[in-house]
């Protein structure tokens, strides 16, 4: 029974400050951990909506009845959903206005839809750099925990005048936790944030594809419009 | 405002966090589950005991102990001294036992001795016998030896005899050889001979035409030796021709020499077909009128 709480004892008996350092790290840790979960679920969601988005834009349906069905719906858009609405609104917009040519209506499109690419990108990318920053400094900070730790505990021995590699042993396997604990919370932030940022890369650019398709399905009907 | 479902969702994650650290310390406890527990280093106090005693009592108790010894001591010489004489005593009946023993063993033992010397006579009037019979053995192989190595001889000078003989006709063989070597190459030479006259007489022909057709310069001066060169085809007609070596005819002479061969055309042919060559070699000479 003494044994089992052997670990969390020599928590309790180390200096406030390798305490304070442990801690933070326990709650960068934990929140790194959040992130991950959190984006996990995000991400394959946008790919997954992404993937269906596609399947019925290229399917040949009528792009008024699509924007329709999507401007509708209950629920906020997001992703090329999104894209695509605010490029088709604002292609709408200009029609509706009339006097212009098709190349000013396309580019007003063009416009809408990368400032909504920006937006949707920097969704995805929220709080990965956090998940960067835990993971290439939560090693130091432990490190740090653990010289101070190693500095007290070394401290504590220039009074003895018999200094024994026991009384040193506890202080130093002690600051060593502090350690261990920076590399439990650096290593899943470092895989999380390389997964993640290759993801939205990925996402980014099929975004964009979809963009550049999509403005010159706009550009072709802007001519016929005007043709007429 | 978040909505609900958002709601959710950060709950699941935060939940799922929660559970994967609760996890992570379950595994390092478990992990160090054998550690041992420290003890704190504790200095021991050594301490020194100390108990006041009294020595007259100490030697009273001494000296009896001594007195004991001393006896005890005594007692001990004279087990010592009886144990000495018995053994003395155990010591002259054994030697007793040993010299009676010693006397059986010498009596067996010159029994033993009578005994092998009988059989020793024995033994040797066998050996004797048999040496004999040896001998006679050996004095026969003896002779089937003599007999063997005089036929071996007679064997040996009759070969001697066969190989003189072979010998002889080996050598009138090979003498016949070497005669008929010698005619071959007899009527080779001669053969040779007859070319080489037949070549020199080609030459000469060769170099008498040339000659006939030379039209002397007047520089030219008795006693003109120049090799000439002539390069031929089957048929005798010249195709080059030059001076090779030394000329001792100035250059308008060595001119006319090859002016004079040229004139020749072609050279004799028929009638030399066994000594022509290719190139044929002169030399061309004048020795005045």
């Amino acid at each position: 029974m003494q044994n089992e709480l052997q670990i969390l004892d020599l928590v309790m008996q180390a200096s406030w400050l390798v305490k304070g350092v442990m801690l933070l790290l326990l709650m960068a840790s934990i929140a790194s951990w959040i992130i991950i979960f959190r984006k996990r679920q995000v991400l394959n969601r946008a790919e997954k909506e992404a993937d269906l988005f596609e399947e019925k834009f290229w399917s040949g349906t009528d792009l008024n009845a699509l924007h329709e069905s999507i401007t509708t719906g209950h629920r906020k858009t997001d992703g090329m959903e999104r894209i695509f609405e605010s490029g088709f609104s604002e292609f709408l917009r200009m029609r509706q206005q009339g006097r212009m040519g098709p190349s000013a209506m396309v580019e007003g499109a063009q416009r809408a839809m990368r400032i909504a690419l920006t937006r949707e990108t920097e969704d995805l990318e929220l709080r990965l750099s956090f998940l960067a920053t835990v993971g290439s400094t939560s090693p130091y900070i432990g490190l740090f925990g653990t010289v101070w730790g190693i500095m007290t505990s070394f401290h504590q021995l220039a009074n003895v005048n018999q200094a024994t590699i026991a009384m040193v042993a506890p202080g130093i396997s002690e600051a060593l936790i502090a350690t261990a604990m920076g590399l439990f919370a650096a290593i899943p932030a470092v895989i999380g944030y390389n997964r993640f940022s290759n993801q939205v890369e990925r996402l980014d650019v099929r975004y964009d594809n979809f963009k550049e398709e999509f403005s010159s399905i706009l550009q072709r009907q802007a001519h016929l419009l005007t043709e007429e | 405002m978040i909505s609900l479902q958002e709601f959710n969702a950060m709950f699941r994650a935060v939940a799922a966090a929660l559970a994967v650290h609760v996890l992570m310390v379950a595994l390092i406890v478990i992990g160090t589950m054998d550690w041992q527990p420290f003890r704190q280093p504790q200095l021991t106090h050594i301490a020194i005991e100390a108990v006041i005693v009294d020595t007259s009592e100490i030697k009273k108790q001494r000296d009896e102990a001594r007195r004991a010894q001393e006896m005890e001591d005594r007692r001990r010489q004279r087990e010592e001294l009886l144990r000495q004489q018995r053994e003395r005593e155990a010591e002259q009946k054994q030697q007793a036992e040993e010299a009676a023993a010693r006397r059986e063993l010498e009596l067996e033992a010159q029994r033993k001795r009578e005994a092998q010397d009988r059989l020793m006579k024995l033994r040797q009037q066998r050996e004797r016998q048999l040496e004999e019979e040896r001998q006679k053995a050996l004095r026969e192989l003896d002779d089937i030896k003599r007999q063997r190595e005089e036929a071996e001889r007679n064997r040996k000078q009759e070969q001697e005899r066969l190989k003189q003989i072979q010998d002889i006709r080996e050598r009138e063989r090979q003498e016949d050889l070497e005669r008929q070597a010698l005619e071959q190459r007899r009527a080779q030479d001669f053969r040779a001979g007859q070319l080489a006259t037949e070549r020199e007489a080609y030459v000469a022909t060769i170099a008498s035409i040339v000659t006939g057709n030379w039209l002397r310069p007047p520089t030219a001066r008795a006693g003109l030796r120049c090799r000439v060169q002539v390069i031929q085809i089957p048929g005798g007609e010249i195709i080059s021709s030059s001076l090779v070596g030394r000329c001792n005819g100035d250059e308008a002479t060595q001119r006319s020499i090859l002016a004079a061969v040229e004139r020749t055309g072609s050279l004799p042919y028929r009638g030399f077909e066994d000594v022509f060559t290719r190139e044929i070699e002169f030399i061309f000479t004048y020795s005045g009128d």
